[in-house]
């Protein structure tokens, strides 16, 4: 029980970050707390032997892989690698990708 | 039932995913599309042995805990269909695109979007947790990847935060699997014990696995990822999302709630997710009268659309039969026709120069076959006679008076004026004879042959009125549910 109310914790400060964060880095952070804490959930729900072993990898493996086409499309969206994020208007301020808003009805 | 055609509908957009990643050009369309017209076919096959044996239930042990529970009944195989014929006419779609010009597609689709089919097919046969989770993660790879395939910056922006609310809502799914895990102690639906979710951890469980799926509909309030995404994906991409990937969390939920859990259902939880569609039904439409851009205006309106599915929930939990099929068979009309929609929108715009509503002004006269497809597929999302659109409101409307519960038939009734209100933005300016709105390719606005993508997507629109006219085969289909899943 004790497990499961830490990875409740860490799935709910991942949750806050995801939410509050203005940076997508800052939101991937979170998505990876949120994602730690629900393998952790996953690892101690019951005693070891009872735990879904495979399912926990298999859960884990995929999870990795949906956060690294996260990290790939937040590296297209700013430029690159060692490149400053860049603004479609060009001027100064924050980027899309940090402002992040679509307004409704218009894209 | 043999196992044998459930297989060759699994593996078969498989292994053309796998061929196309390999070819080039328009081998790759062909190849593309000859695997999701036989897929086509092998789903018939499905149905047909469903509709004449009932459903049949498949265990695959792998190794360890790991175990593939697929359930092959009458809801798998209706949604199978809807996958297979809506997903056939939007691959001859983009096959008679790449034969105009195959330069213009991108990399990727071919390969993403089999390999979406795949996954689509498995999620809509899975019987437990594991496997469900592991195909909304490749479902949310996939769709995400052939937004992002659009190519431009706004594309690139719109698919992370898609990801990014794929990703909430897949993490808090796995955290309600891992709960439902240590209450029952198996993750195979029709295993769950009497009673999971009148506990705590269950109920904890069942709220958290709840509240992932919504935001992988996305119902309103959670829908923001939604419309960019939509909107700015291609023309042969954008159907796979609004038709098809919309309806899985949707029905994932009826499996788990109501085949899987169907006494842990709260009347209060499921008044408030019938609330949350009606916000769904007026916030889209409102927000639809106001779109600027035929895609927009769309991509809204599945919004609204989706809260509709949603008005099925408490009707559901008042015990209505009529609303299992109502809701479902609203979820499989919508695809061909919101589809159609947007394979008719995609050969507008282009025709047009641009997305904006203003462009179809006149269009009727240069691409009158675009614009039947449009207003047929109009009429059956509104809910007329003769299409299933209809039919599949009536099943809603009947469970809402069998009910007594007569504020859902108002919300229903309002909701079918306001999509023609809105979609009559995008029909009336097409019959627009005083347009004169200048194209350098067409200056005099003549009438232009139909190229293909016209017919492919009128064919599509009139499969509404084939299923509106014959739904007996549908609704009997939606019936066949294995006994042991239903309580019985």
């Amino acid at each position: 029980m004790i497990g499961l109310i830490v990875a409740a914790a860490i799935y709910l400060v991942g949750l806050t970050v995801t939410f509050a964060g203005r940076r997508p880095r800052g939101r991937l952070v979170g998505l990876g707390l949120m994602s730690g804490g629900a393998l952790l959930a996953l690892a101690t729900a019951g005693p070891w032997e009872l735990v879904p072993r495979y399912n926990l990898v298999v859960a884990g493996v995929t999870l990795l892989g949906m956060l690294a086409v996260g990290a790939w499309l937040t590296r297209r969206l700013n430029g690159g690698r060692g490149q400053p994020p860049r603004r479609t208007d060009g001027a100064a301020g924050p980027t899309d990708t940090e402002r992040g808003t679509i307004d409704e009805g218009r894209t | 039932m043999s196992g044998t055609l459930l297989t060759v509908v699994v593996l078969l957009p498989v292994l053309g995913a796998l061929l196309t990643i390999w070819t080039g050009g328009r081998t790759r369309a062909v190849l593309g599309t000859s695997s999701a017209l036989v897929t086509l076919l092998a789903s018939i096959g499905l149905t047909v042995q469903v509709w004449e044996r009932g459903g049949s239930v498949f265990h695959l042990d792998l190794v360890g805990d790991l175990e593939v529970v697929l359930v092959a009944d009458g809801l798998a195989a209706a949604m199978l269909l809807m996958v297979t014929v809506t997903g056939s006419f939007v691959a001859v779609f983009a096959l008679v695109e790449d034969r105009r010009d195959v330069t213009g597609r991108a990399r990727g689709y071919w390969p993403l979007s089999l390999g979406l089919w795949a996954a689509l097919q498995v999620l809509f046969l899975g019987g437990d947790l594991l496997t469900l989770y592991l195909m909304f993660e490749a479902i949310g790879v996939a769709a995400v990847a052939l937004v992002a395939a659009g190519g431009d910056r706004r594309a690139n922006l719109a698919a992370t935060r898609y990801l990014y609310a794929e990703l909430v809502a897949t993490v808090t799914l796995l955290f309600g699997i891992a709960l439902t895990w240590q209450q029952a102690g198996t993750l195979v639906l029709a295993e769950l014990p009497a009673g999971f979710g009148t506990e705590p951890l269950g109920a904890a469980a069942l709220a958290l696995i709840t509240a992932g799926l919504l935001v992988k509909v996305p119902l309103v309030p959670v829908h923001l990822w939604l419309p960019a995404a939509h909107a700015l994906s291609a023309g042969a991409v954008s159907p796979l999302l609004s038709a098809l990937v919309v309806k899985t969390a949707f029905v994932v939920l009826l499996r788990i709630w109501y085949l899987g859990t169907p006494q842990a259902v709260p009347v209060e939880a499921a008044q408030l997710l019938g609330a949350l569609g009606v916000v769904a039904i007026l916030w889209g439409s409102m927000v639809a009268f106001r779109a600027t851009e035929v895609k927009v205006l769309i991509a809204y309106s599945t919004i609204a659309q989706l809260g509709v599915l949603f008005l099925a929930v408490p009707l559901l939990v008042a015990g209505q039969v009529d609303a299992w099929i109502g809701g479902l068979l609203h979820a499989i009309a919508h695809a061909p026709a919101k589809a159609a929609a947007l394979l008719a929108a995609a050969v507008l715009a282009e025709d047009a120069g641009h997305g904006a509503i203003e462009g179809l002004r006149g269009a009727a006269a240069r691409r009158p076959v675009a614009v039947f497809a449009l207003a047929v597929s109009a009429v059956s999302l509104v809910g007329l006679p003769p299409t299933v659109g209809f039919v599949a409101k009536w099943q809603l409307l009947l469970a809402g008076v069998a009910a007594g519960q007569w504020w859902w038939v108002a919300v229903l009734a309002v909701g079918s004026l306001l999509t023609a209100g809105y979609l009559m933005r995008l029909v009336k300016p097409t019959f627009d004879r005083d347009a004169e709105v200048s194209r350098p390719s067409d200056p005099g606005g003549t009438p232009r042959r139909a190229d293909g993508r016209d017919i492919v997507a009128l064919a599509l629109a009139l499969v509404t009125v084939l299923a509106g006219v014959r739904p007996g085969e549908l609704l009997r289909l939606l019936q066949l549910v294995p006994p042991h899943l239903a309580g019985g």
